[in-house]
């Protein structure tokens, strides 16, 4: 069954980022999520994955990740499980999520990024102090810092949870609502650094609400209700059937230049 | 002066004094290195319930004729990992796994007890507390303990507080939370059956509780809250041993009646969550919304 490793490590460099095959998932034992999710992520790409609220895109993060079992598919992490390579993995989950008040700083929490490159029964060394220094100096947290966490502005609260996934040093980035509730500067600045890191050959599938990000600077996006509704170029899947396909007739959008949708509301 | 100097350095002389200021003292460090964990995760009845249900493993001890502690530790790291794997695996709410679990090993002890024909006053003291009582040996073991507990702490950090403060983000670097878990219950059982002997199965969350809940009041990060916390548990415990000395008190229950009065002297003065602060706060903005133009 199992092949020699240089088998294995030669399907890895020619396989995909992410490859997802036939995936069925959801919560308990009848709350459906995910139906039959297909695709792949090509190296080194920026892409989005939109949908709709409860449409499954957090689900299909955490699948991926493999933090939910799916009950149906396959999932390869640069063609492999993606406990397997963990380390090259990075997650940003949505700040809904996360526990506020507890007793750590700024710095504690981007530190906890270099967690898996520090190993078990070890301690941050210098170059992980170097490397959390830099990511909050990028992120403009350095003056806040030392604040415990629940003592940030929204914006600041998300641009620490990139900081936190940027200090990983991932080769590929899964990043729930990233943008939400940032300003339009952070916006733009969260979104060249989203940029950087693709023209740096590292890969990114960002699950976001905001359709005008999407179809201005995404490589790809996936269109997501559930089942995949379309995916490939923003303007391949921004059309109108489609966005009416995955979002029924409640999104805003209005026409541009060659059929191109883009959403009004950012919250949609 | 001499009065004075009489008041602190009379109890000293006696040996048992400095025993148990010495057990106390070790108490302290541990209970607020583990206890930090257990305020910030807000698991304050795992403290409770794991001291409760070692007193099943103090009572089998007790019959069966072997050391106390080792029944203690058996008692609650089983009740630890059962409450663990209870609430993991069968949908059980984690507090409804502690209530259902504790209450069945503390009763497990009693009815053990009950078939006993003799009561013992070493056995009591374990429900109770009598620090005053604590020998040399009780002193070796809880340092032994104690230290094992901060190395392990010490050794595994990183993981204790990525899961404590995340287990789906720790789960996703690839920290194996289950073991993480079932490792801080089993370290939150030992750290109380090293309080045990000083304060008592009854009191034994206090230590665990109390001082590191009065250090979250003025500092805002854990190893920060575990310094505190362990400076005011043994401020607690020397003034609540010379208040049992001078006044004649149980001595485990005026250790705690301390670290609650610093507690809510802490709810008062804290500058960021003090109620003072709070009051101050308010009568400033009236003061301001009052003043003309």
């Amino acid at each position: 069954m199992t092949a020699p490793s240089y088998v294995v490590e030669a399907q890895g460099a020619l396989a995909p980022a992410v490859s997802v095959a036939g995936v069925t998932a959801g919560y308990g034992r009848r709350i459906l999520a995910l139906e039959d999710v297909t695709f792949d992520v090509p190296r080194g790409v920026l892409a989005g994955l939109v949908g709709p609220n409860g449409s499954g895109k957090s689900t299909l993060l955490r699948v991926i990740l493999g933090l939910l079992k799916s009950w149906r598919g396959d999932v390869r992490v640069f063609g492999q499980p993606a406990s397997r390579v963990r380390r090259r993995i990075g997650y940003m989950p949505q700040a809904e999520l996360v526990d506020w008040d507890f007793p750590v700083s700024v710095w504690d929490l981007v530190m906890m990024g270099r967690y898996s490159r520090v190993g078990p029964v070890r301690w941050p060394g210098e170059e992980d102090r170097r490397v959390v220094d830099q990511c909050l100096d990028h992120m403009s947290l350095v003056s806040v810092a030392h604040r415990q966490i629940g003592e940030l502005s929204g914006g600041q609260q998300r641009r620490m949870l990139f900081a936190r996934t940027l200090a990983q040093e991932p080769d590929i980035f899964f990043l729930d609502e990233p943008l939400a509730g940032l300003d339009a500067p952070s916006r733009h600045d969260i979104l060249s650094h989203f940029e950087e890191l693709r023209n740096r050959g590292k890969t990114l599938l960002v699950a976001t609400h905001d359709l005008s990000c999407v179809a201005a600077c995404f490589d790809l996006t996936l269109l997501l209700n559930r089942r995949v509704v379309a995916y490939g170029a923003p303007a391949q899947v921004f059309t109108r059937e489609q966005l009416d396909a995955a979002f029924g007739r409640h999104l805003l959008a209005i026409p541009t230049l060659e059929g191109l949708y883009v959403s009004h509301h950012e919250h949609g | 002066m001499d009065e004075l100097s009489e008041f602190l350095i009379d109890p000293v002389r006696y040996e048992f004094m400095q025993r148990a200021l010495i057990a106390l003292a070790l108490v302290s460090v541990v209970s607020a290195v583990v206890g930090a964990f257990v305020v910030a995760r807000g698991m304050a009845f795992i403290g409770d319930a794991l001291a409760h249900a070692s007193f099943a493993g103090v009572a089998a001890a007790f019959t069966l004729g072997t050391s106390i502690y080792y029944g203690a530790m058996a008692g609650a790291i089983a009740t630890a990992l059962a409450i663990t794997f209870v609430s993991r695996q069968a949908r059980v709410q984690f507090d409804t796994a502690i209530g259902i679990l504790f209450v069945g090993a503390f009763s497990l002890g009693i009815v053990i007890i009950s078939a006993q024909d003799v009561y013992t006053v070493d056995l009591f003291s374990f429900v109770f507390g009598n620090v005053l009582g604590v020998g040399w040996n009780d002193v070796w073991i809880i340092a032994a303990m104690g230290a094992g507990v901060v190395l392990v702490v010490a050794l595994f950090y990183k993981e204790l507080l990525y899961t404590a403060y995340d287990p789906s983000m720790a789960a996703a670097i690839g920290i194996p939370v289950a073991l993480v878990q079932y490792g801080l219950l089993a370290l939150i059982g030992v750290a109380t059956v090293v309080a045990l002997k000083a304060v008592g199965i009854v009191l034994v969350v206090a230590m665990l509780v109390t001082p590191p809940a009065t250090a979250g009041l003025f500092v805002r990060r854990l190893p920060a809250i575990m310094a505190l916390a362990a400076a005011l548990a043994m401020a607690s415990s020397v003034v609540g041993l010379y208040v049992s000395y001078h006044a004649g008190t149980a001595s485990g229950a005026s250790i705690v009646l301390v670290a609650t009065a610093l507690f809510v002297a802490g709810l008062v003065v804290s500058p960021r969550r003090g109620l003072l602060g709070y009051w101050l706060a308010s009568r400033a903005a009236e003061a301001a919304s009052a003043r003309p133009g």
